[in-house]
């Protein structure tokens, strides 16, 4: 008896540390994609990181009701970016962050960086300007170089619903940028 | 190539590349191990929980079973006398403050009770009184004796014993048996 009732715990408990692991490789794995899902929203790397840490955390304390593991990512960004909208559409002090300079990462001299800069915080306002479900896939697809079928997967959409949004979301952006 | 198409597809391809390098953040390097910390000071989630209580529950239930199994056979012989014991005290037990009156309105049947065995029950041995004595006592401490009697005043004459006349025993001689007396 007691050795039956060792092993059922033995068990429940590998399954358990099975579990965790799975998650921390996800979470190594995502965590770059998950930031920055927010971050084209929130456009700050402060709450960024807060986002997502609260998409992870939610991600986590309902992993096991994740059927198909193959789909974490896909969870994971939906979580992440409707935190961030959530976010965004709660936070008061938006205006004050749009008058704010944009981070950038390429600033070679002080002259292109302002011209960078520029450009940057122009693009980020057509972005903003996009209706979400046209927002998403641009972000999606800027994202460490999804490529059309990677998108579909991570927006459970078909191919050609996509590469239709994408080149609509693209025509939208040109149009903005003139 | 169309020199407008050439001009669209390079305009897409610069967008795109403008728009990778705007969405080319890195979050902090202490990123990863801040979620880890949250993760670790956050209550266990659901999944987990679940596996602890079924495993806790599992552990609960062989223990109770072990130990009802390995009961000695004597405690339940308690078990099995003592309901018996207060089920008949109850049955036979006549109240004599309140007259037992059948309820006749009622037609529900009456309830089955479930004896209960207190802890009690297996720590002392029940009392059983005869329910005619006890009767006996109550009546006799209700009503005490109208007056006393003197036992002074009594005088007892001895009566003479009967008379009684010893036969005696029949004897016999053990040699008698050597020589075939009793063939």
């Amino acid at each position: 008896m007691h050795e039956y009732t060792e092993r059922i715990a033995v068990t429940a408990f590998s399954m358990e540390q099975d579990l965790q692991r799975e998650f921390e490789t996800r979470l190594t794995e995502s965590s770059t994609l998950a930031f920055r899902v927010a971050y084209s929203v929130l456009r700050n790397s402060e709450n960024a990181e807060d986002v997502a840490q609260e998409a992870f955390a939610k991600a986590y304390s309902s992993f096991r009701r994740l059927r198909d593991r193959d789909r974490f990512r896909a969870w994971l960004v939906r979580i992440t970016w409707r935190l961030a909208i959530n976010r965004l559409r709660s936070d008061r002090r938006r205006s004050l962050r749009e008058a704010l300079p944009v981070e950038s990462s390429v600033t070679p001299t002080p002259v292109q960086s302002i011209i960078a800069q520029e450009r940057a915080a122009q693009l980020w306002r057509a972005i903003d300007a996009l209706p979400d479900k046209l927002r998403l896939v641009v972000v999606l697809a800027g994202i460490e170089e999804h490529d059309i079928r990677e998108v579909a997967a991570l927006l459970r959409l078909p191919q050609g619903t996509v590469k239709s949004r994408l080149f609509l979301a693209r025509q939208r952006l040109k149009e903005l940028m003139q | 190539m169309k020199p407008d198409r050439a001009n669209a597809t390079t305009s897409d391809t610069s967008l795109d590349r403008e728009i990778e390098a705007i969405l080319s953040v890195e979050p902090s390097p202490e990123f990863v191990s801040r979620v880890r910390t949250r993760l670790g000071n956050a209550p266990a989630p659901g999944w987990m929980m679940g596996w602890t209580s079924l495993a806790a529950g599992t552990v609960v239930v062989a223990v109770v079973v072990a130990v009802v199994i390995s009961r000695p056979n004597d405690v339940i012989q308690q078990e099995a006398l003592g309901p018996v014991a207060t089920r008949s005290m109850r049955i036979d037990t006549p109240s004599d403050d309140v007259p037992a009156s059948p309820n006749l309105n009622s037609l529900k049947p009456p309830k089955r009770r479930k004896p209960r065995v207190s802890k009690a029950a297996f720590r002392e041995p029940q009392m059983m009184i005869n329910p005619k004595e006890a009767a006996a006592i109550r009546h006799f401490l209700a009503n005490p004796q109208p007056e006393r009697v003197e036992l002074s005043m009594v005088t007892i004459e001895p009566q003479p014993l009967p008379e009684y006349t010893f036969t005696p025993l029949p004897t016999f001689d053990p040699t008698a048996v050597l020589q075939g007396e009793f063939k």
